[in-house]
């Protein structure tokens, strides 16, 4: 006879569990080393998140010099601001809105103290592939989003490439959800005449 | 519905933001009206090829000597206990087969014992509350720390602690048929044993 209290399923479900959760919790528990000041173990947190965090950058500063000064700095804010960091969500959910910040409060710091023109080759050019080789014109796209003015090539960026909601995006750049919008369309209407034959 | 309507609505048709009745008066306009179903057309193929860029790409050089550097200089990284993940999956496995081993021995159990021991019966019984005692002290501690394990972590821990008490309780509704069961008695008193293990562990960790 088997306990009537107790179902099949609780043997085999924690494992299932377990394996599902497993990145996350080996990504906490660097986090948590990191914390303790363990700088081997930031450092891996570095490799797994840095690509996502530089291409955010370069996207966002069309500028790859500048792309890799800001990667530098989110970083380097993310380590001091680690604490705050507390295992709700994975490590990318609450890394990625710090980048943001990051990267535009460069960008209105730099527009207070110069006249300042990205370099808007510098997305484009990053990898330099043959023609032939973009069949798709990631290239064209990439140019062309570099070119587009700053404000609305932020909304741009975040909500059509990464993915964020309008409503994320006002909260992340402290515009209204109107003004997103707005930034959205505008940069959608230049992209359009821009990438047009 | 004017094309400038349709228009000033068509970045959240594109974008799926739009309530089914707007939704179904831009599709209405769109089969009418060739110029703005053009404009829906080459504005999701730009949102399609957005959304098909790399969302991860390399720097030219390795970004991580210098953010060291800065790090070297600054202040160290809050300290806070540390939390292994090893430690709640190994908790997790424990209560897993503690509860598989409960089940096995429960369904090979010897038949009734014929002339139970009352006074066995009652040292199992005190025994029985004595370790519950311990467990709800420790437990008030592990509760305290609740705070320093990530909320996947506190479910793990809770979910583990459950599984033992279905242990428990299963081995004693066994129990309350079989009294005098060595065997019972005997499996009992490890599972709360494993649980006062598990529980201290767990307080040292959070400590």
């Amino acid at each position: 006879m088997r306990p009537a209290a107790t179902s099949d399923s609780a043997g085999d479900a924690i494992p299932a569990r377990l394996i599902q959760d497993e990145r996350r919790s080996e990504e906490w528990a660097l986090v948590c080393r990191a914390r303790e000041g363990d700088l081997a173990a930031f450092e891996a947190l570095y490799r797994q998140h840095v690509r996502r965090v530089y291409a955010l950058c370069l996207r966002l500063s069309g500028n790859s010099a500048l792309a890799e000064d800001l990667t530098q700095e989110a970083f380097v804010r993310a380590w001091k601001k680690l604490a705050q960091f507390r295992g709700e969500s994975a490590f990318s959910t609450w890394l990625h809105p710090l980048v943001v910040n990051v990267a535009l409060t460069e960008r209105r710091s730099r527009r207070t103290r110069e006249a300042h023109t990205f370099l808007t080759d510098d997305v484009a050019a990053h990898e330099r592939p043959a023609a032939d080789a973009d069949p798709e014109g990631r290239l064209d796209i990439e140019r062309a989003v570099a070119s587009l003015p700053a404000g609305a090539r932020a909304v741009f960026v975040l909500h059509d490439v990464e993915g964020y909601r309008h409503d994320q995006i006002a909260g992340m750049t402290g515009v209204t959800v109107g003004t997103s919008k707005a930034q959205l369309h505008r940069a959608r209407q230049l992209l359009k005449e821009r990438l047009a034959p | 519905m004017t094309c400038e309507e349709a228009l000033a609505r068509l970045d959240d048709f594109v974008d799926g933001e739009l309530g089914e009745a707007e939704f179904q008066d831009i599709e209405l306009h769109l089969a009418a009206c060739a110029a703005c179903a053009e404009e829906a057309v080459e504005l999701r193929a730009l949102v399609e090829r957005a959304g098909r860029l790399p969302r991860a790409l390399a720097p030219e050089r390795d970004l991580w000597p210098g953010i060291a550097e800065q790090i070297r200089v600054s202040q160290p990284a809050a300290a806070r206990p540390m939390w292994p993940a090893w430690t709640w999956r190994a908790l997790a496995a424990a209560a897993a087969i503690m509860l598989a081993v409960v089940w096995w021995r429960v369904d090979h159990r010897v038949p009734p014992s014929p002339s139970p021991d009352s006074a066995a019966q009652f040292a199992s019984l005190e025994i029985d509350r004595d370790y519950d005692r311990a467990a709800a002290e420790l437990l008030v501690a592990v509760n305290a720390r609740r705070s320093r394990l990530t909320p996947e972590a506190q479910a793990r821990v809770d979910e583990s602690l459950r599984v033992i008490a279905q242990a428990l309780s299963a081995i004693r509704s066994e129990l309350a048929k079989d009294p005098g069961s060595p065997a019972l008695n005997h499996l009992l008193i490890s599972v709360h044993q494993r649980r006062i293990e598990v529980l201290r562990t767990l307080v040292g960790l959070t400590a």
